[in-house]
């Protein structure tokens, strides 16, 4: 991903070098033919000058006479003087251990003598140095200039963009479950006022929304418990009958039962709902082992019903920084389940390492496989379970970032929990 | 003895007072805080129920009036809502016990029971119950004069019973109250079933075994009655 300021650089540098080359190249071409039309203007004027000289030079035939480098007169036909018509030309001299470029200028004169070709020279020497200045300028402007466009990109991106770049970090920054939202700031430019107010209102209704949600389960489940201790009552007083027939009792043992369930369900929401609504944020220094020993001590007389036992395998256990409330019930999901599913004279095995938790139990495989198990609602077939005790650990370990697995293998159920 | 019932559930009201009053209990009843207000200025309880969902006001304000008045009455909070806060601050303002819906009658009614029990230390400390004789202070139980010994589950199992003789109580309804919501949830009443079994034993020991009858499809029953 690529920067606004490094963007913003490359098109302007783009941008510069191409102007500058385009620029650079039609000011060569034109610069170079207003030299060049100088110096022809320049023979011209000489060619003029030298004819009018008194005296002018008569070479013998053949004979090219070369003055000072700047004339060369040969004498001509009669014929080819007639023909002749006047010409500029380019051409080379080697001088000593230099190539010099000529321009020439190339006509023809009479005189008392006779008939003769006059060439005028000029050395472009001038020519080739002004080009290279011209070159080295240009050079030199785009450098200044991108240099400059780049140090003002840089302070319009600082100075005035800031407003942007301030809302990006809020906005980064942004929690809807935090209670606040990102306060309208008004600024002078247009854009990032509208921008700012959009953020206000886009963060407020999020807040709402959010808010509402959470409170929507809470709300639901609270409004289930009073029909339900309505029903729940009723039926405690029609068990009362002293004429209640069996089929009557059984009939209404169903009806409980359902309540039951429905009840069981219902708290197991609302605890989902609070865990996932951060109601357990406040945390302490909890001793994985001692906390698990005390969840666990409540479930001993189960324990000993169902003639399981308990090997415990604790080693270095450093102190974790959690909610209590929250650890004692994932831990109690846990062991209800180790008990639930467990065999008579079944095993259950618990090893502490570090961090680390693992719990394991004999028992009969789960109709449903273990990923399945997990999610809410789906039970392992067992009349005592609704089937969210594995969801609520799962949102426990989820909201604080705890790693959770459970597989079953070979008469085993194994659950492991990483509180870090 | 006197109870006061307020709850803006009208059905619930119905049921609780229903089974309050065959309990012996004398119920009145208030829909809302105002109604409330008014028969607790007019009349003396010894023992008011208090639903925290009230339509015109907080049940905690009245709990907040009561003790102010400094009133003796019993306090028990009844809830929908599982907030731990709101037992906190309930028990902290003054309320005795916090239930919370729905709940099992004959668990309310063994919990009025205490919250009375409690207040009244001039009270005697003894369920008297046929040839069963149970020392609340003591937490200890005679058969004609004899001692027997239980242990604290059947104790406690015992008392729940007395606090709702010859009542049928639904099974769940007592394990409920011996083992807490959490862990009676946690198996299938096999756990229970072997309690009782127990405690009957010895109660047929002492020659008052069928003072617990089960019955068929729901749960159990105690009758002090030959």
């Amino acid at each position: 991903m690529i920067k606004l300021t490094q963007i913003t650089a490359r098109y302007f540098a783009a941008a510069t070098a191409l102007v500058l080359v385009v620029w650079a190249i039609v000011f060569f071409f034109v610069l170079r033919y207003q030299i060049l039309n100088s110096i022809d203007q320049a023979l011209l004027e000489r060619k003029t000058a030298f004819l009018e000289e008194p005296t002018l030079p008569s070479p013998e035939h053949d004979q090219p006479l070369i003055i000072r480098r700047e004339y060369v007169v040969k004498s001509v036909t009669a014929g080819r003087y007639q023909q002749f018509q006047p010409y500029f030309s380019d051409t080379a001299l080697q001088v000593g251990e230099n190539k010099i470029f000529y321009r020439v200028y190339n006509t023809v004169f009479e005189n008392n003598s006779g008939y003769y070709e006059l060439k005028v020279l000029k050395a472009r020497i001038t020519e080739a140095s002004i080009i290279q200045s011209v070159v080295i300028d240009t050079v030199a402007m785009f450098v200044l200039l991108l240099l400059l466009l780049l140090l003002i990109t840089r302070y319009l991106l600082t100075r005035t963009w800031r407003p942007f770049y301030d809302l990006v970090a809020q906005l980064q920054a942004f929690d809807v479950r935090s209670h606040t939202v990102l306060p309208y700031e008004p600024s002078r430019i247009a854009e990032f006022d509208a921008l700012s107010k959009a953020v206000n209102k886009l963060t407020q209704r999020s807040r709402r929304v959010f808010s509402d949600q959470k409170h929507f389960i809470e709300n639901v489940t609270h409004e289930i418990q009073t029909p339900l201790a309505v029903i729940k009552s009723k039926l405690d007083i029609q068990i009362q009958d002293p004429n209640l027939t069996q089929d009557q009792a059984l009939f209404y043992e169903e009806l409980a039962e359902s309540i039951r369930k429905i009840n069981k369900l219902n708290r197991s929401l609302l605890l989902l709902s609070k865990i996932e609504n951060d109601h357990y944020i406040e945390k302490e220094d909890l001793s994985l082992a001692h906390v698990f020993d005390a969840t666990l001590s409540a479930f001993l007389p189960k324990i000993e019903f169902k003639h399981l036992e308990v090997v415990k395998n604790y080693q270095q256990a450093p102190s974790l920084s959690a909610n209590r409330l929250l650890l004692e019930i994932l831990f109690t999901n846990l062991i209800k389940n180790a008990i639930v599913h467990n065999a008579e004279n079944g095993k259950i095995e618990v090893e502490i390492n570090g961090l680390q938790f693992i719990m394991r139990n004999t028992g009969t495989a789960p109709q449903l496989p273990a990923h399945e198990l997990i999610h809410r609602f789906k039970s392992s077939g067992k009349r005592e379970s609704t089937g969210l005790g594995l969801s609520i650990v799962k949102q426990i370990c989820r909201v604080n970032n705890y790693y959770f697995h459970y597989h079953y293998a070979s008469g085993w159920h194994e659950v492991t929990v990483k509180f870090e | 003895m006197k109870v006061l019932i307020v709850e803006d559930e009208k059905a619930l009201r119905q049921n609780i007072r229903f089974y309050l009053d065959s309990e012996g209990f004398t119920c009145e009843v208030a829909r809302n805080f105002s109604e409330g207000e008014e028969k607790l200025e007019a009349f003396d309880y010894d023992c008011v129920l208090i639903d925290l969902g009230l339509p015109d006001g907080l049940g905690f304000d009245l709990i907040k009036r009561l003790k102010e008045l400094k009133r003796p009455e019993g306090i028990i909070i009844i809830s929908a809502r599982d907030a731990l806060d709101d037992k906190i601050k309930g028990l902290e303002l003054g309320a005795d016990d916090y239930l919370m819906k729905p709940f099992h009658l004959a668990e309310l009614n063994a919990r009025i029971k205490s919250v009375v029990r409690r207040r009244h230390f001039e009270g005697s400390n003894l369920i008297e119950a046929g040839r069963l004789c149970f020392d609340l202070e003591a937490k200890t139980v005679q058969v004609d004069q004899a001692e027997i010994s239980l242990t604290r589950t059947e104790l406690q199992l015992l008392q729940y019973m007395l606090a709702n003789q010859n009542r049928v109580l639904p099974k769940d309804a007592i394990a409920e109250h011996i083992y807490g919501n959490d862990i009676a949830a946690a198996d299938s009443f096999d756990f229970l079933y072997s309690h009782i079994k127990n405690l009957k034993k010895k109660l047929n020991q002492a020659g008052v075994g069928n003072y617990i009858r089960s019955v068929y499809g729901i749960g159990y029953k105690f009758e002090a009655s030959e």
